[in-house]
């Protein structure tokens, strides 16, 4: 019977996956475990559900909040959105192209976020050299300048998921259509939105959780205010030092939370295999 | 697709929890109480200390702090057998956090942070949740010697008893900066620093709170005005601050840096002798000058404290009790060195005032800090910011 089980193709799926799952488990339900204790458990107190009351009626929160999910949205669309153009113009050609891509992908975002700093920031380079920028990017309220540093590093990353999907197969399928006489419109549609559209959506998803989440870009060149949710939470540690990390904790799990219902929702929307 | 939006889910997991493991492991330890220090153990404690390394985390961002810590304090704990390592940190909150969360996983000793510089909110609410060693600073043979206990601004710390917990190190006065070419004659008061505001637009900022100098500017207003007029007056100044108030500098270091650029006209610290040390490095004008807001200034003492579950308790003591001896507390007072005034009470240096007469004079240190603004008591800090944020940060 267990035999049968296993045969079961489902099943089996998720026996393959289950040493990965089970460390996953283990380690990050550890922490969110961890997490949901320190928000209830101020130290030296009782268990206490004052920590979330006050920080569900804190109105910076719902700033937080629309502010950070603003900010991840707008980079994943256009980090996206850049990638899919990266990747139709470039992937007939050679490795060197992925190449060069790839450089752009293990710069750390402190030090894009600095150079940004540097170089953007009003008193800035390009502002010395260029007299004035037609606008503020950093610092600036609308969070402008957080957005082009994610687009800037999560495009090229986007970019090679899909060029690792575009490859002798699709090439193949591709010529086919095109010597069928299917118009580039049509191929697009037939062709190559089937081939890219899970790692499309899979490596956004990746690129959405990590916006939501990130915390040292928004520091560097986000506004006074509204602060992301992380930020919220770094600096409830530092209004607050013995019960801030209860509300820091409480914080952070909300964005897990968001983050990972987000996640399973354009899972959903994407499920279509025409994707539309 | 299922396996790979399963993969997906997971690595979202992944991704999300990698910011929350630093919240993990809680947990509340009862400790015990630590044995007040017997008047005459000193030599047991110097005894104990020789041969320690004594992890010492302190505010990194000041040069001339770094450099005394290293040139002065160092080789004579060396002398003691005493090794000093330097923990630079940007805030001081980050040592007290660090002893949180030792706290938090139980760790009542051997724990990774022996000497704090401190003071303020910092040191009270540490002593709130009991994280410090007790009744042992005023045991140390100089404090005993050299300083006077009775002296409020010593025995209370942002008007927080300090009890023993932390040792008295050093003095500060929060000093503003112009140039002296461009503003030959600064504001004279925070009215006159609004009329300034407004007649010139986008020249005056402050760093925003919870930032410690943009929280010594709001309280210096509160302390000034009372509280409520305070908001009022800020809320009021936000739209001629620099870009409107819409953003402010997160810290000193930023507001420094616009002042050096000669975007804002005015710079602030609660290093008195701030303006000389930029000077030096070339970031501001060799004209710059330091000057007071209403003739007076808010002043603080800043002090050491020892966690209770700290490796080294024994060297840092001695460390502590260095910090207090006549010689290194002379050496503070050149605007070349430090610029501090000293902590000690000069009635009770004997033969030792001697090292005090030589002070140096600095056209970037002021003679005179005027009045003395009280700090307000440290609970009320932390009520402040969250309410700067919520009526002037917050307000559109």
């Amino acid at each position: 019977m267990s035999g049968a089980l296993l045969r079961h193709p489902r099943v089996r799926n998720y026996a393959r996956l289950a040493p990965a799952i089970l460390t996953i488990t283990l380690l990050f339900g550890g922490a969110l475990a961890g997490a949901v204790r320190t928000s209830v458990l101020p130290l030296g107190q009782d268990a206490t559900l004052a920590t979330w009351r006050s920080l569900l009626h804190a109105p910076e929160l719902g700033d937080a909040a629309l502010f950070t999910l603003r900010t991840a949205l707008i980079s994943t669309l256009l980090a996206a959105a850049v990638a899919v153009a990266i990747a139709l113009a470039v992937w007939r050609r050679g490795t060197w192209v992925r190449a060069l891509l790839a450089l752009a992908v293990p710069i750390p975002h402190l030090l894009v976020a600095t150079v940004a700093v540097l170089w953007l920031a009003p008193g800035g380079l390009a502002e010395r050299v260029l007299g004035a920028l037609p606008i503020t990017l950093v610092r600036d309220r609308a969070g402008l300048g957080v957005v082009l540093v994610y687009v800037y590093k999560e495009a090229p990353f986007l970019a090679l998921l899909l060029l690792a999907a575009m490859g002798q197969g699709y090439r193949e399928r591709e010529e086919a259509c095109a010597a069928l006489g299917a118009s580039a419109s049509q191929r697009l549609r037939w062709v190559t939105w089937p081939t890219i559209r899970g790692p499309l959506v899979v490596g956004s998803i990746i690129v959405f959780a990590y916006v939501l989440g990130a915390f040292e870009v928004p520091l560097a060149l986000g506004p006074s205010y509204p602060p992301t949710l992380a930020e919220y939470a770094f600096n409830a540690t530092r209004g607050d030092l013995i019960s801030g990390q209860s509300t820091a904790a409480a914080t952070l799990l909300l964005t897990s939370v968001a983050a990972m219902l987000l996640a399973v929702l354009a899972v959903r929307l994407a499920k279509d295999p025409q994707g539309d | 697709m299922r396996p790979s939006w399963c993969l997906a889910l997971v690595a979202v997991a992944a991704l999300m929890t990698g910011g929350l493991t630093a919240c993990g492991g809680s947990g509340t330890a009862p400790r015990s109480g630590n044995a007040p220090a017997s008047a005459d153990g000193f030599t047991a404690t110097l005894r104990a200390a020789r041969g320690q390394t004594v992890r010492w985390w302190l505010y990194g961002g000041d040069e001339k702090v770094n450099a005394y810590v290293d040139n002065v304090v160092a080789p004579a704990a060396r002398r003691l057998g005493v090794t000093i390592k330097r923990v630079p940190i940007t805030d001081t909150a980050d040592a007290v956090q660090r002893v949180v969360a030792e706290r938090r996983a139980g760790k009542t000793s051997g724990g990774a942070v022996d000497l704090i510089w401190i003071n303020g909110e910092n040191f009270a609410a540490g002593k709130r949740a009991r994280l410090w060693l007790m009744q042992w600073a005023a045991a140390l043979p100089n404090a005993r010697r050299y300083v006077d206990a009775s002296d409020p601004s010593i025995a209370r710390d942002f008007q927080v008893s300090v009890e023993g917990q932390e040792s008295p190190w050093q003095r500060a006065s929060f000093v503003y900066a112009h140039d002296s070419v461009k503003v030959p004659a600064p504001p004279r008061d925070l009215d006159a620093l609004f009329a300034y505001a407004k007649a010139h637009p986008g020249r005056v900022t402050y760093p925003a709170p919870p930032d410690f100098t943009g929280s010594a500017f709001v309280r210096q207003v509160v302390s000034v005005k009372g509280e409520n007029a305070a908001f009022a007056y800020l809320r009021r100044i936000k739209p001629y601050l620099y870009r409107g108030g819409v953003t402010y500098p997160k810290s000193e270091a930023e507001l420094s840096a616009l002042f050096g650029d000669g975007r804002v006209d005015f710079a602030m610290s609660y290093d008195s002798s701030f303006v000389g040390s930029a000077v030096r490095k070339g970031q501001f004008p060799a004209s710059a000058r330091p000057f007071l807001l209403g003739g007076e200034a808010l002043q603080n003492t800043s002090y050491v404290t020892i966690p209770a579950n700290a490796a080294r308790a024994a060297g840092a003591k001695v460390v502590a009790n260095l910090l207090l001896s006549p010689e290194l507390q002379a050496a503070k007072l050149d605007p070349a060195v430090l610029g501090n005034p000293t902590v000690l009470d000069r009635g009770r240096l004997g033969t030792k005032r001697a090292l005090f007469a030589a002070k140096r004079n600095s056209r970037y240190v002021l003679r005179d800090y005027g009045r003395t603004v009280a700090e307000l008591p440290a609970d009320r800090v932390a009520s402040l910011e969250q309410r700067w944020t919520r009526e002037v940060l917050r307000s559109p």
